[in-house]
């Protein structure tokens, strides 16, 4: 079993050292079942144990392993068995390179971009073994918590960085604020400073000092150190842009990392440091739990494929039921209400996930908080809302609570004109709609069709887009007679078809009177239609037209002469390429402001 | 329960081969139809395969394939719609192996036979498992059958052998891309009932490059242009979709009545929107009644009829998606609804009362700043010549040629 467990790591790694000392190993493994002896040490299969019979003498090792099959670095390895040889003759220990070795050794090379930092990360990481070797520690050594190998030319764009040192500047205000709370478990309605500022927490914060001297590096550093590390190693990758986080625990008691508390660096080169060991003390926070040693455990012990089936899917011919899918499915046990938004590059862990309960209790304070007047900006909004979907998704909740959820989202992406996280949500809604078929998850269907409608009504006038008609045919095609009398999507059917016709005069008129959200989605097409209609206009009304009428026409309210001018200034710029046109909006602006 | 004379078919195939003729070879692959359930009397489902027979000529092993065969034909008689596609998905895959190990492309009609029948089958299948309302799962089958023919596709056109049109097929010298036209026509209809149209495109630029549409046999190159031109219609490419159908059309086979009524469907909307009416009669001759509304209202620029065909007919036409096409139409509607006005009263200058009258009278009160609207659209496409008075409320018309015919035409 050993011997697999080392096969598979040799092929992670490709580390010279670590395949002559499988071979070591394999060669014992192989002369018989039952006990070999070696220096006084027998290996039973599982573990070396101290015998009793007599110790051969160290030569025959050495000789023994000069046959391995290990081409090169014989000289410089010759010795190592011998050395381990002699603490291994004194007591019993477990045999092969210890799981925290290899940990560790898989970390190092991880970070590794390219074949040289890779081949040179071998080497110091040979080195630090072979020290470890010789002083003997290496199997005592705990290589969870030895600094890792820091990479040598390790150089980051400078542009990202002083880009997240700005903005940690600017959060580092909110932050002193709003991390307080992190700790409570049932925030809810009776915490008066739920989301808000809240300096009376009792709030345990053992290594505040830290923390200090950790807001002075970039915020990339500070929330993937003080955070959840579960979801992978975050400052290894150069492009990895996290959502600023606002709810970061301060002090935790569970990731205390003394190295870092006591170093307090000056500030240097956009305020990241990047002198070799504190960026291996950086690196090393991931040694703690949650982190990438516990990561690694998890991937062995098979929850990965536990979760992904693995083990059931295509390897076996047992067929995958009912318990089978509740089996892989998480069930959450985080009790915290916030959490921030972290691409999951590993299966979820239980006690990081948020069962629906608290998940229906803080999208109710998300709701709550996003009407109040001081409320916190989008950005924060989104990350949360991804993190509820996230929860959401994982564990396979697909109820009106999802529906719900979604929803929100939808709807605050719309009030601020982010298309891309609407379209998403949109879609997924879509699928849920389908798929249930209780009232209450429907009661907002026909609102979400027609801004379906309309985002394709959208995005046709949209020159990039090539997916033509089909989307939205199918999409009439699927309307029920019962939603094709809903005001809404009765709207929406009349603005595709003014669009279509380009029939500019009633689409500035539904415009106006869009119901709901959807004047959020259109909105964005006005300027276009606006050049298209002026297109007309200019061609059609000779030898002149009344700008207070053509600006009408072509939705602006001009009702007070401020407006008018601002109207045909709007309109001048946009029909630049049209000269004579424009010089006549703007005489008619400077006319009316005179 | 009726089962197929599995001894019969071997002979049959035999005698078949031993003929050579290519066409026998082929219909000795045609499947039953799925018998309904109320008939076939009694389903043994113990018997899932029945016996398998052999059958050995000129080094081609065709055992597998007759015996899938003769297990898709039973489950046919015995109604089992799933079951004999998927006898038919295996007999496909295992006649891919005899087709690749034939020299020549005598196997090429055999080869159409089944890919129609796998065709054919995945569409029973559908029909019959279609108990799930999503779109997904009930087009299960048919994907599959995608696979296949896709497959069959590229064995037939990687063949190394230079084509020659005219030749016959023979077991010698013959390349296999005789065959790919024909595949290629199947999938084209695979891929439209699925909707993938994206899918089309990539079929397309090997076949045009190789000038096989331009080959082979009629009945299949007015095929291919019938699904080219309604390709080009999705795309919005009006003149080269109306130049294929028209093609297709044209080069159809006069008996072939469905057929013709099929590319109608699609040529009638692309040349209306191009300002050419159908006449009344080829309408009736092929019962493309759904147009009849809107051909007359186009033609008189009646409005109202114009609208109300639209919406009566409006699921059909989304479904064929020619809706959007026939949205268009409606501009050469408006146009020749003024060009009448403009008749009418004679007069080069309308005010547009008369114009909002005449649309009240059509039951379809508009109000002017609406009109007007209309009207700068048909000013700025060159349908009308001339210019609106916004503050005289008038349209003034050219002195020459207000209603240009060309300009309609020549979209």
């Amino acid at each position: 079993m050993a011997v697999g467990a080392v096969g598979r790591f040799i092929r992670s790694v490709h580390n010279k050292y670590f395949v002559m000392f499988a071979n070591h190993q394999y060669q014992y493994q192989q002369a018989g079942g039952g006990a070999v002896s070696t220096g006084g040490m027998v290996w039973n299969g599982n573990a070396w144990v101290q015998s009793s019979a007599a110790a051969q003498p160290q030569n025959g090792r050495s000789s023994t392993f000069s046959t391995a099959s290990y081409g090169g670095k014989e000289s410089r390895w010759a010795r190592a068995p011998q050395q381990q040889a002699r603490p291994a003759a004194a007591k019993p220990q477990q045999g092969g390179p210890p799981d925290g070795l290899k940990r560790y050794v898989h970390r190092c090379l991880e970070k590794c971009a390219s074949e040289e930092q890779k081949k040179q990360v071998q080497k110091e990481t040979e080195r630090v073994i072979a020290e470890a070797l010789q002083d003997g520690t290496l199997h005592t050594k705990n290589w969870d918590a030895v600094p890792l190998i820091s990479l040598p030319d390790y150089s980051r764009k400078r542009d990202s960085f002083s880009l997240q040192q700005s903005i940690s500047s600017k959060k580092q205000k909110v932050k002193s604020n709003t991390d307080m709370y992190y700790g409570h478990t049932r925030g809810g309605p009776n915490n008066g400073g739920y989301y808000g500022p809240s300096s009376s927490s009792p709030h345990p914060n053992p290594t505040a000092s830290s923390s200090t001297s950790h807001q002075q590096y970039s915020s990339r550093q500070q929330s993937s150190s003080k955070y959840q590390n579960h979801y992978g190693p975050a400052d290894e990758n150069e492009d990895f842009i996290k959502v600023p986080n606002f709810g970061v625990k301060k002090g935790s008691n569970k990731y205390v990392n003394p190295n870092s508390a006591k170093k307090k660096k000056p500030m240097d080169d956009a305020g990241f440091q990047r002198s070799s060991s504190t960026m291996a003390q950086r690196a090393n926070r991931f040694s703690g739990p949650g982190g990438n040693a516990d990561v690694r455990q998890a991937t062995a012990k098979g929850i990965d494929a536990r979760y992904m089936g693995k083990g059931v899917i295509g390897g076996s011919s047992k067929k995958l039921d009912e318990t089978d899918y509740e089996q892989m499915k998480v069930k959450g046990t985080c009790r915290k209400l916030e959490k921030q938004y972290l691409r999951l590059t590993a299966p979820p862990k239980a006690e990081l996930v948020r069962p629906l309960e608290i998940l229906q209790q803080h999208l109710g304070n998300l709701k709550k908080e996003w009407k109040s007047k001081s409320r916190r900006d989008y950005l924060w909004f989104c990350a949360e809302m991804k993190a509820v979907r996230q929860d959401l998704t994982v564990q396979h909740i697909q109820n009106s609570f999802t529906v719900q959820a979604y929803e929100f989202h939808a709807r605050i992406a719309l009030q601020e004109g982010d298309i891309n996280e609407f379209n998403q949500a949109q879609t997924q809604l879509k699928i849920l709609y389908e798929k249930l078929d209780d009232a209450k998850s429907l009661e907002n269907e026909n609102e979400f069709v027609a801004y379906r409608m309309i985002y394709f009504v959208v995005m046709s006038l949209n020159k990039g887009y090539k997916g033509g008609s089909s989307d939205l045919l199918k999409l009439m095609l699927s309307l029920t007679s019962s939603q094709r009398n809903d005001p809404a999507i009765k709207h929406s059917l009349q603005l595709r078809a003014a669009v279509a016709e380009m029939d500019y005069h009633k689409f500035f008129q539904l415009t106006k009177s869009c119901p709901n959200l959807g004047g959020m989605l259109i909105s964005r097409s006005v300027p276009i239609m606006r050049y298209l209609a002026l297109q007309r206009i200019c061609r059609a009304y000779r030898p002149s037209v009344a700008f207070v009428f053509a600006l009408k026409e072509l939705g602006f309210s001009a009702q007070t002469a401020k407006e008018i001018e601002d109207g045909c200034f709007v309109l001048g710029y946009m029909s630049l390429p049209r000269r004579w046109c424009a010089s006549f909006f703007v005489v008619a602006g400077l006319m009316v402001a005179e | 329960m009726t089962v197929v004379n599995r001894d019969g078919k071997v002979s049959e195939l035999q005698n078949a081969l031993n003929a050579f003729d290519l066409d026998q070879i082929a219909s000795v692959f045609v499947l039953p139809k799925v018998a309904s359930t109320s008939t076939a009397s009694g389903r043994s489902t113990s018997s899932s395969s029945g016996k398998s027979v052999s059958l050995q000529d000129h080094g081609l092993d065709w055992s597998s394939t007759l015996t899938q065969y003769c297990n898709a034909s039973d489950a046919a008689l015995a109604g089992d719609a799933s079951k004999m596609f998927e006898s038919q998905c295996a007999l496909h895959s295992s006649f891919h192996s005899v087709f690749s190990s034939s020299q020549g492309n005598w196997l090429v009609p055999t080869l159409h036979m089944i890919c129609k029948m796998t065709h054919k089958a995945a569409i029973a299948a559908d029909r019959y498992t279609s108990t799930s309302a999503s779109s997904k799962d009930s087009n299960a089958h048919l994907q599959k059958a995608v696979t296949l023919l896709q497959e069959s596709y590229s064995k037939t056109s990687n063949d190394r052998r230079e084509f020659k049109a005219d030749a016959p097929l023979d077991d010698q010298e013959g390349s296999k891309k005789a065959g790919v036209l024909k595949i290629v026509n199947e999938l084209f209809a695979i891929y439209f009932r699925l909707n993938t149209l994206r899918l089309c495109k990539n079929l397309l630029r090997p076949v045009e490059s190789r000038k096989l549409h331009q080959m082979g046999k009629m009945a299949d190159m007015v095929t291919y242009r019938y699904y080219v031109g309604r390709l080009n219609l999705f795309e919005d490419q009006y003149q080269a979709a109306e130049q294929s159908l028209e093609y297709a059309l044209k080069h159809c086979h006069k008996n072939a009545f469905e057929n013709k009524r099929r590319i109608l469907r699609y040529l009638v909307p692309v040349k209306l929107f191009r300002g050419r009416l159908p006449s009344l009669q080829l309408l009736e001759k092929y019962g493309l009644l759904e147009f009849l509304p809107i051909v007359e209202g186009v033609r008189t620029g009646d409005l109202r009829l114009f609208q109300g065909g639209l919406v009566k007919s409006q699921d059909i036409f989304i479904h064929r998606g020619t809706y959007l096409l026939l949205e268009k139409c409606k501009t050469v509607c408006y146009r020749n609804l003024f060009k009448r006005i403009h008749v009418i009263t004679e007069r080069h200058q309308i005010p547009l009362n008369t114009v909002a009258k005449s649309l009240k009278w059509l039951g379809m009160p508009i109000d002017l700043d609406e009109v007007e609207c209309i009207l700068a659209n048909l000013i700025f496409r060159g349908y009308i010549r001339g210019y609106l008075s916004h503050a005289k409320r008038v349209l003034v018309l050219s002195k020459r040629d207000p209603f240009p015919v060309s300009a309609v035409i020549m979209k």
